[in-house]
């Protein structure tokens, strides 16, 4: 019996994948993710493929708003963007860590902030009321 | 298997040269090394060329300029560890048996960007939301002067100490000391890192002579052996992690002393990955120098200059040579092979027997860095 014909793979249109998560950040106001069927791994941005377990089966996420700034940084010198702009890792949990901007000044590592949005799309802002 | 050695070694200064091509930073390197090494060009029996901005068949460029063709040459990129990673396929053919004499290259022209920051692959998130290779550090060096009992003296002591080093060296691009005082005055760049923590933007390019044990001893050239040559790539990691740990570091030099059976306080002599100062004093501690939170300790008490136990970055490091992407880890072999072999002048490490070369590269979303090269070498 012949072997059976090779099947073509499948290309993954994963830009529009993140594309598309982040405008629906921008629109909703949080953060848009995916959540693997599988093993239950969470990823901001959406992902095609689980980074974890390497499944495909992924369902629209919504990881919620706030976070805790674990470091941030104002880029002074950029060819490609106005400066200066802010941008920082936020930890979401102890599962997904999401670079963002940061709209505003004076932040402190351990901050916590949430997500806003303005005409660039979304960013993160520090939470009224500092933690010490 | 037999072992590897470095036989010879050349590279350009590193700086900036808008007339030169590819081939025209390269081919004076290659002609050096091989003349050095006593070695016709047709005896070449492959090439590995590191680049990261080059464009297509950027060995095969440099190579026909001189002649040389029809063997194996194989173009490599893996960022800032592209030019260690062409040695590293270079001891892996040579070990093998496969070949006996091969040659390794780096090169790169940063110029072509007309300065500022690299570019780095559109597609990837992190960099649509404005993140550069200054920004990644200077959120490192933000969590670095949080965690530690460090300030930013300690960034500014480590450009100190590699332009102070570099100024010993006519292959730096920058060979004029600077004071504290002028590195934290500096433009900024992305807090807290001011312009003289960063390395600056320059061309350059670097080539070394790989052979088998055989060859080295028809040679009779002063000679390193590689002892260790490990490579690694990063794995992605979604969640939180410790910035000031990199585990592609700690893992791929875990793997180096392993392989050459040697601890970090044997080594006499390291070049390590300092594109930015905070760089530096996480790797001390990645690579074992010191535990970790003793970094500052050691900028602090000279023990990583002249004189101190372990001379980290003789040649200035990237911080005072610059950093063409591509060349900069063959250029750490050529430097380490020198001081190896007593040919570094007034930047000699007196006594220096045992070497390490580390870069990694980076600029990928989701992996702190993209890979690792880490090469132990010793005097033969």
């Amino acid at each position: 019996m012949p072997p059976p014909t090779a099947s073509p793979s499948t290309v993954i249109s994963d830009l529009d994948t993140t594309s598309r998560s982040l405008a629906a950040t921008a629109a909703t106001g949080r953060l848009q993710g995916t959540r693997c069927i599988d093993c239950g791994a969470r990823a901001f941005p959406a992902r095609p493929v689980c980074h974890r377990c390497g499944g495909t089966r992924l369902a629209a996420h919504d990881l919620g708003t706030a976070g805790r700034l674990y470091s941030w940084t104002t880029v002074r010198v950029s060819s490609t963007r106005n400066t200066p702009y802010s941008i920082g890792y936020v930890d979401i949990d102890d599962e997904v860590r999401v670079l963002g901007r940061l709209l505003g000044e004076d932040f402190a590592i351990d901050d916590i902030v949430e997500v806003t949005t303005d005409d660039q799309g979304w960013a993160f802002v520090r939470t009224s009321g500092r933690e010490r | 298997m037999t072992d590897a050695f470095v036989v010879a070694a050349a590279m350009a200064p590193m700086g900036r040269y808008p007339g030169a091509s590819y081939a025209g930073l390269a081919v004076g390197p290659v002609l050096d090394c091989l003349a050095r090494g006593g070695v016709d060009r047709r005896e070449i029996e492959a090439v590995y060329c590191a680049h990261s901005y080059g464009g297509m068949l950027t060995g095969q460029r440099i190579l026909k300029e001189i002649g040389v063709g029809g063997i194996p040459v194989t173009n490599v990129d893996n960022a800032c560890s592209g030019g260690a990673t062409a040695v590293h396929e270079a001891w892996r053919a040579v070990i093998s048996g496969d070949y006996d004499v091969v040659l390794a290259i780096g090169v790169d022209k940063l110029t072509q960007f007309g300065g500022g920051t690299l570019p780095l692959v559109a597609d990837d998130h992190e960099v649509r939301a404005g993140m550069v290779m200054p920004a990644l550090y200077a959120m490192r060096a933000r969590r670095y002067l949080h965690e530690r009992d460090a300030s930013i003296a300690d960034l500014a002591a480590v450009s100190v100490k590699a332009r102070r080093h570099g100024a010993r060296n006519p292959y730096a691009q920058l060979r004029s000391e600077v004071t504290a005082d002028e590195v934290l005055a500096s433009r900024p760049i992305a807090d807290p890192l001011t312009l003289f923590m960063c390395c600056p933007t320059g061309d350059g390019a670097a080539a070394v002579l790989v052979v088998s044990d055989r060859v080295r001893r028809r040679l009779g050239l002063p000679a390193a052996r590689i002892a260790a040559s490990v490579l690694h790539s990063g794995s992605i990691e979604t969640g939180p992690h410790d910035m000031l740990r990199p585990e592609i570091t700690r893992n791929a030099a875990h793997d180096a002393y392993e392989v050459a059976g040697i601890s970090p306080e044997q080594l006499d002599v390291v070049e390590l990955h300092d594109a930015f100062s905070i760089a530096e004093l996480v790797y001390y501690e990645a690579l074992g120098l010191c535990r970790a939170g003793e970094s500052a300790k050691l900028i602090r008490e000279g023990t990583t200059t002249f004189g101190g136990d372990v001379v980290v970055n003789p040649s200035g490091g990237l911080l005072a040579k610059g950093h063409p992407v591509g060349a900069s880890g063959t250029a750490q072999i050529a430097e380490l092979y020198w001081q190896l072999t007593g040919q570094t002048g007034d930047r000699q490490v007196e006594g220096a027997r045992t070497a390490l070369a580390h870069v990694t590269g980076g600029g990928i979303a989701g992996l702190d860095h993209g890979a690792c090269t880490i090469h132990v070498l010793t005097a033969a």
